[in-house]
């Protein structure tokens, strides 16, 4: 019964391992043909981490205001205090496993952050980066 | 027809008493996957019965701007989650919970926050009250489930709390709510 079990779950994995890479390599094949170069954990992590300013409220926004500075952890949606799950792969085999949902999150909380839509430069930086934790 | 008077009565017993049953206090969980996986990314999922339905309608209108963010979704889920949402609104819920938030309503008002109901923010003590004194406490009043542990299910009559300042300057971070 253990086996079995045993099995499942590494089969579980293992499929959760095969839909992230296949999301990810789709995302990163088609950002380089939308003309990004080659990807970089280094540039990721300094924008990961790099302060910019609403103009609006005024407010200085970092990704890590709501991912924290550990992907492990546990973030905090900075608005409503809502518990948001860890980003990284290791402490959370369900992320980046569907190509909408990345898609449409990075739509928003880039906008949310910086102001603006990422570039795929950007974006594909920060997948590789995060792949890494 | 001695028979038909008993097929009758029970019938009758048994419609009555599952509309008892179905009058309960509170309004009860989410029955929508999608609504819960969308809009509860971010914030608590409230439940359709929490606002009126004119409310819904105009939060579902202008997504591109909720509450300084964007909640854009593809045109088939909000459609979809609006008719959720309307269908399940306070009007047509029947619950004891509903009924006496609309009632805490003035004619007409439209609140696009949950929050912003007078019986939901009177409960809670004038210095909960979104509006109360202009200092938005919204950030800690907005996370139901912060304090109601069955919030999920659509019961809020269960809470753990202790009410003091402090505890409400914890729950926030840093906000100094100044008194």
């Amino acid at each position: 019964m253990t086996l079995i079990r045993t099995l499942l779950a590494l089969l579980l994995a293992c499929s959760a391992v095969a839909a992230r890479a296949d999301a990810i390599g789709t995302l990163l094949k088609e950002y380089e043909a939308q003309g990004a170069a080659r990807f970089s954990v280094q540039d990721a992590e300094t924008f990961w981490t790099t302060a910019n300013l609403d103009t609006k409220t005024g407010e200085t926004r970092r990704c890590t205001t709501c991912h924290t500075d550990d992907l492990r952890r546990t973030g905090k949606h900075a608005t409503t205090g809502k518990a948001i799950e860890p980003l990284a792969p290791s402490a959370n085999p369900k992320r980046f496993t569907d190509v909408e949902h990345i898609e449409k999150w990075f739509g928003r909380n880039c906008k949310w952050t910086l102001g603006r839509e990422c570039t795929p430069q950007e974006k594909g930086n920060v997948l590789v980066m995060i792949r890494t934790k | 027809m001695k028979k038909l008077d008993r097929v009758a009565a029970a019938l009758s017993f048994v419609v009555l008493s599952s509309a008892a049953l179905a009058d309960p206090r509170d309004v009860g969980p989410n029955t929508n996957a999608t609504y819960v996986k969308e809009c509860g990314a971010c914030h608590f999922p409230y439940q359709p019965a929490l606002m009126p339905a004119r409310s819904w309608r105009k939060v579902m209108s202008n997504l591109k701007d909720h509450f300084g963010e964007t909640a854009e979704l593809k045109v088939s889920d909000r459609d979809a989650l609006t008719a959720y949402l309307v269908a399940g609104a306070a009007e047509t819920a029947d619950n004891q919970r509903s009924r006496e938030l609309l009632a805490s309503l003035p004619p007409g008002d439209t609140p696009i926050r949950v929050t912003g109901i007078l019986y939901v923010g009177g409960i809670h003590g004038g210095f909960l009250d979104p509006k109360f004194k202009g200092i938005p406490n919204v950030k800690t009043l907005a996370n139901c489930a912060a304090c109601h542990p069955k919030a999920d299910e659509g019961r809020y009559a269960p809470r753990v709390y202790v009410v003091t300042d402090e505890l409400f300057r914890v729950l926030k971070g840093d906000y100094n709510v100044g008194f």
